[in-house]
C-alpha cells in the first residue's frame, strides 16, 4: 500500500516537530511549510494526500491557505489545527472548504483518527483502477434550468466521467471544459432566453446580466430548460446540448476573426468549440449541438448520436439526473 | 488604505504593475465578474500608464473572459495607458489566437520580461 503524504503547516518549529513525530509514528510520509505561501508551492510540486495546517500563521494564515485551495480547485484535503478561541474562524474555514479541523488540546486524541477517516473518505472518491478497467461506455442525461452556477459543478461532474471511461490529458480535459461551458451557457442564455451576446459590451455588462436576471422570472423563457446528454466510450466522448428556443442560423452568425468584427462579441464562443472540439455539427432548427471530442483513435460514434437517440446496445449503464 | 483583492495579486517587474490572476479556471460567471470588478477597480483607481496581466495559473478561459481583457484594454486606454498580456499556457494562448485577438486589439508576451520589453 502507498503511504498517505502530507503536508504540515505551522509556523511553530516546536508544534511542527510534534504533529511530525505523531504522523511519522504511524507510518504517515510528512513534509512542512512554515506559512501558506510556502504551502502551496509545496502543494504544486509535491501534490501531497492532505494538508495539515496551522491557522494563526504569518504571510498566509490557515483560512487564507484554504480559500487558495478551494480557489484554485486544487484537489487536497485540508485539515485545520486551532487553538481555544478560534472556533468562529475555524467554523469560517470549514465553510471555506476546509474538510476538518482539530483542536490543539487534542492532538494526541484527535488528530491520528480525524487524519485517517480524512483520508479514507478521499481515497474512496477516488476511483478503483481494476474496476474502472471493465467499464465500456455510459449515457448521461440532464434536464438543466437555466442557472449558470450549475455549470461548473456540472462540467466537474462530466469530467470525473470521463476520467473514467476515456483516456484524455489534462490539456484535452481543459479543451472540452472550456467548449462544454460556451456551448451550455450558449443554450441558456442566447438559446432560452433569446439574450444577445452583443449587451455583454454594454457598459460593462450589466445589461447583459439585467436582462438574463429578467428573463429568467419571465415566462416562456423561465420555463424553458437545456437538455444535455452526454455519452462517453473508450474511444472518446459525444456532447449532444439543446436548448427550447427558436434557434439560430449558423450561417447568420459573423466571422469574429474578420477585422472588422473583432471588437463584436458574436460568434468567438462558437469559433473556441470548433477549435477544441473534434467534430462539431448543429441541427436545421439551430436549436441544437452535437460536439464529439476524441481520446484515442478516430470513431464513428457521433453519428449514432446525431437526429438519433442513442440506442441500447453492450454494457451501457444508462443514467439520468434531473436539475430542477 | 490598501485594497484587499481576492481575485487578483498586484505586483510590479522593472517598474511596470503586473497583476496576476488568481483563479485557476475563469469559467464560471461569478469568478469572471468579480475578477473584472477587481481589474477594473484596480486600473481606474491607479490609471497606470503601462499594465501587464499575468495568466502563469490560468488553465482555462471562456469567451466571456475574453470580453473581460477587452474591456480592461479599453479602461486602460481611457486612462491613456497601455496593456499587455502575458504567460499564457498553449491553450489558452489559443482562445486568443483562433479569435485573431493577440497581437490585433490584444497584445500578449510570452514572459513577463518580454512584456516589459513590448512598451
Amino acid at each position: 500500500m502507498t503511504t498517505s503524504r502530507i503536508l504540515v503547516v505551522d509556523d511553530s518549529p516546536t508544534q511542527l516537530v510534534q504533529i511530525r513525530m505523531l504522523l511519522e509514528s504511524v507510518g504517515y510520509d510528512v513534509f512542512t511549510a512554515t506559512d501558506g505561501l510556502e504551502a502551496l508551492e509545496q502543494i504544486k510540486q509535491s501534490q501531497p494526500d492532505l494538508v495539515l495546517t496551522d491557522l494563526q500563521m504569518p504571510n498566509m494564515d490557515g483560512l487564507e491557505l484554504v480559500r487558495e485551495i478551494t480557489q484554485r480547485q486544487m484537489s487536497v484535503p485540508v485539515i485545520l489545527t486551532t487553538a481555544a478561541g478560534s472556533e468562529m474562524i475555524a467554523a469560517q474555514a470549514l465553510h471555506a472548504g476546509a474538510a476538518s479541523y482539530v483542536p490543539k488540546s487534542g492532538l494526541s486524541t484527535i488528530l491520528l483518527p480525524t487524519v485517517q477517516r480524512t483520508l479514507e473518505l478521499q481515497k474512496s472518491t477516488q476511483t478503483n483502477q481494476l474496476l474502472a478497467d471493465c467499464f465500456q461506455s455510459a449515457t448521461f442525461q440532464w434536464k438543466l434550468t437555466n442557472d449558470q452556477s450549475l455549470v461548473p459543478d456540472l462540467i466537474g461532474r462530466v469530467e470525473s466521467i470521463l476520467n473514467e471511461l476515456a483516456d484524455y490529458d489534462p490539456g484535452q480535459h481543459m479543451q472540452i471544459a472550456m467548449a462544454l461551458d460556451e456551448a451550455i451557457v450558449n443554450a441558456m442564455v442566447h438559446g432560452n432566453f433569446e439574450v444577445s451576446t452583443e449587451l455583454r459590451r454594454v457598459d460593462d455588462g450589466q445589461p447583459y446580466l439585467d436582462k438574463i436576471s429578467e428573463r429568467s422570472r419571465t415566462e416562456p423563457y423561465c420555463d424553458r430548460v437545456v437538455h444535455f446528454e452526454l455519452h462517453a466510450d473508450r474511444e472518446g466522448a459525444t456532447f449532444k446540448i439543446r436548448d427550447e428556443g427558436p434557434g439560430f442560423n449558423v450561417n447568420d452568425v459573423p466571422d469574429p476573426t474578420d477585422p472588422s468584427n473583432l471588437d463584436k462579441e458574436g460568434g468567438r464562443g462558437l469559433l473556441l468549440i470548433n477549435t477544441f472540439m473534434d467534430e462539431v455539427h448543429h441541427n436545421e432548427k439551430g436549436n441544437e449541438i452535437v460536439m464529439r471530442k476524441r481520446c484515442a483513435h478516430h470513431d464513428e460514434a457521433v453519428d449514432s448520436l446525431i437526429g438519433d437517440e442513442p440506442n441500447g446496445d453492450e454494457s451501457r449503464c444508462d443514467a439520468e439526473e434531473a436539475i430542477e | 488604505m490598501t485594497t484587499t483583492y481576492k481575485y487578483i495579486r498586484t505586483s510590479a517587474s522593472e517598474g511596470v504593475p503586473v497583476i496576476f490572476l488568481i483563479a485557476a479556471k475563469l469559467i464560471d460567471r461569478d469568478t469572471i465578474q468579480q475578477t473584472q470588478a477587481e481589474l477594473i477597480h484596480y486600473i481606474q483607481s491607479e490609471k497606470p500608464s503601462r499594465l501587464i496581466i499575468n495568466f502563469k495559473d490560468v488553465e482555462a478561459i471562456s469567451s466571456e473572459f475574453i470580453t473581460t481583457m477587452l474591456r480592461a484594454k479599453e479602461y486602460v486606454q481611457s486612462e491613456e495607458g497601455e496593456l499587455r498580456l502575458c504567460n499564457m499556457s498553449p491553450m489558452v494562448r489559443m482562445a486568443f489566437q483562433v479569435t485573431n485577438l493577440d497581437g490585433t486589439l490584444l497584445k500578449i508576451a510570452d514572459s513577463i520580461p518580454k512584456a516589459v520589453l513590448s512598451f
